[in-house]
């Protein structure tokens, strides 16, 4: 009952929907790369299972990059992308809102990876990695925003100015009290009837 | 929302992957950039949507056991969190206690993902006096990725009372009075919005004041008499000097008679009568405020009540023959005390004896006192009747002379005459010095005032308590016995103040012994 609350782990992604994904990835990963490849897609399904889903995308991009140091083919990139995809979406299913979640996964998988292609096919690498880390930032403040809005944490500008007024009015009521309470010692009004 | 360490790590985890991708040039570590970036939107998204249904279905409550408390109290004060929606968040509810107040320890408690409800309660002490309100409920929600707070919740308010009698009871010889205070008649027609009698025209009356109505139903014309708006200027006089010290911590005689001081000034702001206030010690009047309306008057009245202390007496004890008393110290109460009652039983006796006595007993006033020296002085100087009783007198002119220096009568004389017209005095003071008393008395219903005497009888406060509680019935007769001699004077009441507990407890045993008060 008394955990700290920074302690408290994100969905690491424990459930069999995301271990199957993980062992789709060592399959794939196999499949595309040979032993050696299945070695790698091992490691990253071991990354994922003790850390979390982000660092086995982090590990398993970097083992690609190794298993693969010529470059990838288009077809092995689309199937070891497909297992990463399933691995991001593995345990949307257990949410409240799926749907809602599946989409906002896409949609954000989409933009990203697609600002990306698009940048590097005609600008620099250095541009199109820039563009993600943005495009990333924008989207989260977005995200965070639309929290604000939808639980009413943000006051629009006239309410921001009556809550400034309300807030000097208590103050002024509180000096008085003040002047009242404190200085004649603090009483209620007695009970007693005479 | 704001995103946890661990929120941090994820994000610069996608950050590191774009930079190697730069640094190795290969775009394909970019994608797992991309990959990661939309794992986090889609847990951010998730976050909200959890955050959003749990602040629907969440229900924080916090309440103290009790509203009102004494300084140094100690209260328990329950935290209740109840959450109806299943979510993975996890909340953090903090307490809102007030700055004023402390808990034993931190006030927190958490709601894992799986758990609907959960109570704390935890011991919080209020040391200041006032009235406290509680912040609101503090909720921290958490993921592990994002986190964010929002207040909620009721936010009760406890009243912390300074140290004061916890019952006091006001009334007569034992008997609770029923509130009296409100709107009170005038008795004299005037202008007004209460009607007081219906009568026939008598020529002189305007024709606005005919009641149609009633002329309608009895032919002839009718005149509406309203009773007339009056104001009743009110003066307070309180003596704290120092035998109102008597009582235990905070149960003084002058504590309990500061609270009913205190309802009756908010009464009178209450009815917007005028007000004025005037304060005994023993070297004097110590506080003078003059009648004024109520809406003037009240505040600065109410601050001097509340910070009346009682004052220190002078080295020597001032006594008269008539049983007036000065307390210096708590050990030379019960001589004096005993002093006032002989002196009152001797008045007594002598009441109980011829009627001749019985006038010497009402011509003790000073104004009496002058008036029959001035006709001992018309007398013959051979006149055996005289000479007896010129001396008698003439210590009565002295008594004239020293009971106008006494504090209290001078308070109220400079009250009295500083008012200039019909006034009610309210003299909240104790029975330790009753000739005074009656003089005093005396003085403030002159001209047809009304007086209340709100009396605090020593025996219901004395240190020892009730050890010997048939002594303390007996002292408790005599002193209703002075009550009441000053209740039977017209136009003044005069009610105890005393705790409630030890009284009951005193004519408890009073019943006991078949006696009544």
């Amino acid at each position: 009952m008394s955990a700290r609350i920074d302690a408290v782990p994100a969905a690491t992604g424990r459930d069999w929907s995301t271990l199957i994904s993980l062992a789709a990835i060592v399959v794939a990963f196999g499949a595309v790369a040979g032993p050696l490849g299945a070695l790698a897609g091992i490691a990253t399904a071991l990354v994922g299972y003790l850390f979390g889903i982000p660092y086995a995308l982090a590990a398993g991009h970097v083992a690609l990059v190794a298993s693969f140091p010529d470059g990838i083919d288009p077809l092995p990139f689309v199937i070891v992308e497909v297992t990463f995809i399933a691995v991001l979406l593995a345990p949307v299913p257990w949410t409240e809102s799926p749907g809602r979640i599946t989409l906002v996964a896409i949609t954000s998988t989409l933009t990203l990876a697609g600002a990306a292609w698009l940048i590097v096919d005609s600008q620099s690498l250095y541009l199109a990695a820039a563009t993600v880390i943005v495009l990333l930032a924008i989207a989260s403040y977005g995200l965070h925003r639309l929290e604000l809005v939808r639980l009413g944490l943000v006051p629009d500008r006239e309410d921001g100015k009556q809550a400034r007024q309300n807030d000097t009015d208590q103050t002024d009521e509180s000096i008085t009290d003040t002047d009242t309470d404190t200085t004649a010692k603090p009483t209620t009004e007695p009970t007693t009837d005479i | 929302m704001y995103p946890t360490r661990q929120g941090w790590t994820v994000a610069a985890l996608s950050v590191v992957l774009a930079v190697l991708a730069v640094v190795f040039a290969r775009p394909l570590v970019l994608v797992g950039s991309a990959l990661i970036g939309a794992w986090l939107l889609a847990h951010q998204y998730r976050f909200t949507r959890d955050l959003e249904r749990t602040v629907e279905s969440l229900s924080v409550v916090q309440s103290p056991a009790r509203t009102a408390v004494q300084t140094g109290d100690e209260t328990p004060v329950t935290l209740t969190a109840t959450r109806e929606a299943k979510t993975e968040l996890t909340l953090e509810v903090s307490a809102g206690v007030p700055v004023a107040a402390t808990a034993t320890r931190p006030f927190v408690l958490s709601l894992e993902p799986a758990i609907e409800q959960a109570n704390r309660t935890r011991t919080v002490t209020w040391p200041v006096a006032g009235r406290h309100t509680f912040d609101k409920i503090t909720v921290t929600a958490t993921d592990g990725l994002f986190r964010e707070t929002i207040t909620a919740g009721s936010t009760p308010t406890v009243t912390v009372e300074p140290p004061s009698p916890r019952s006091i009871h006001v009334g007569e010889g034992g008997d609770r009075i029923a509130a009296s205070y409100g709107s009170h008649e005038s008795r004299r027609p005037g202008t007004g919005i209460e009607p007081a009698e219906l009568r026939e025209y008598l020529p002189g009356d305007t024709g606005k004041r005919i009641d149609w109505k009633a002329t309608a139903r009895h032919t002839t014309p009718y005149v509406r008499e309203y009773e007339a708006e009056s104001d009743r200027r009110t003066l307070l006089a309180v003596d704290h000097r120092s035998s109102l010290a008597m009582g235990p911590q905070g149960e003084t005689k002058l504590e309990a008679l500061r609270e009913v001081a205190l309802v009756i000034a908010g009464n009178t702001r209450r009815l917007n009568n005028p007000l004025g206030l005037v304060t005994v010690g023993d070297g004097g009047i110590t506080n003078y405020r003059g009648i004024a309306s109520s809406t003037v008057n009240y505040r600065p009245i109410r601050r001097q009540l509340l910070s009346l202390e009682p004052t220190i007496a002078a080295d020597t004890p001032i006594s008269n023959q008539m049983g007036t008393t000065s307390m210096n110290s708590t050990e030379t109460n019960s001589n004096e005390l005993s002093a006032s009652r002989s002196s009152n039983t001797q008045l007594r006796t002598v009441s109980a004896g011829e009627n001749s006595v019985s006038l010497l007993r009402r011509n003790t006033t000073p104004t009496d006192a002058q008036r029959s020296l001035s006709d001992l002085e018309g007398t013959d100087e051979d006149d055996a009747f005289g000479r007896t009783l010129r001396p008698f007198y003439s210590d009565q002119q002295r008594y004239r002379e020293r009971i106008t220096e006494d504090p209290l009568y001078g308070a109220v004389h400079r009250g009295v005459t500083d008012a200039q017209g019909s006034i009610w005095t309210v003299i909240c003071t104790d029975d330790s010095r009753p000739a005074e008393l009656r003089e005093t008395v005396s003085l403030a219903r002159q001209g047809g005032n009304e007086v209340l005497v709100l009396l605090a009888p020593s025996v219901l406060y004395e240190p020892s308590g009730l050890a010997d509680i048939e002594q303390t019935y007996d002292r408790y007769v005599e002193f209703e016995e002075f009550r009441r001699e000053l209740a039977r004077i017209d136009n003044v009441t005069a009610l105890e103040v005393g705790p409630t507990d030890r009284l009951s407890a005193v004519i408890e045993a009073g019943r006991s012994r078949g006696g009544h008060a």
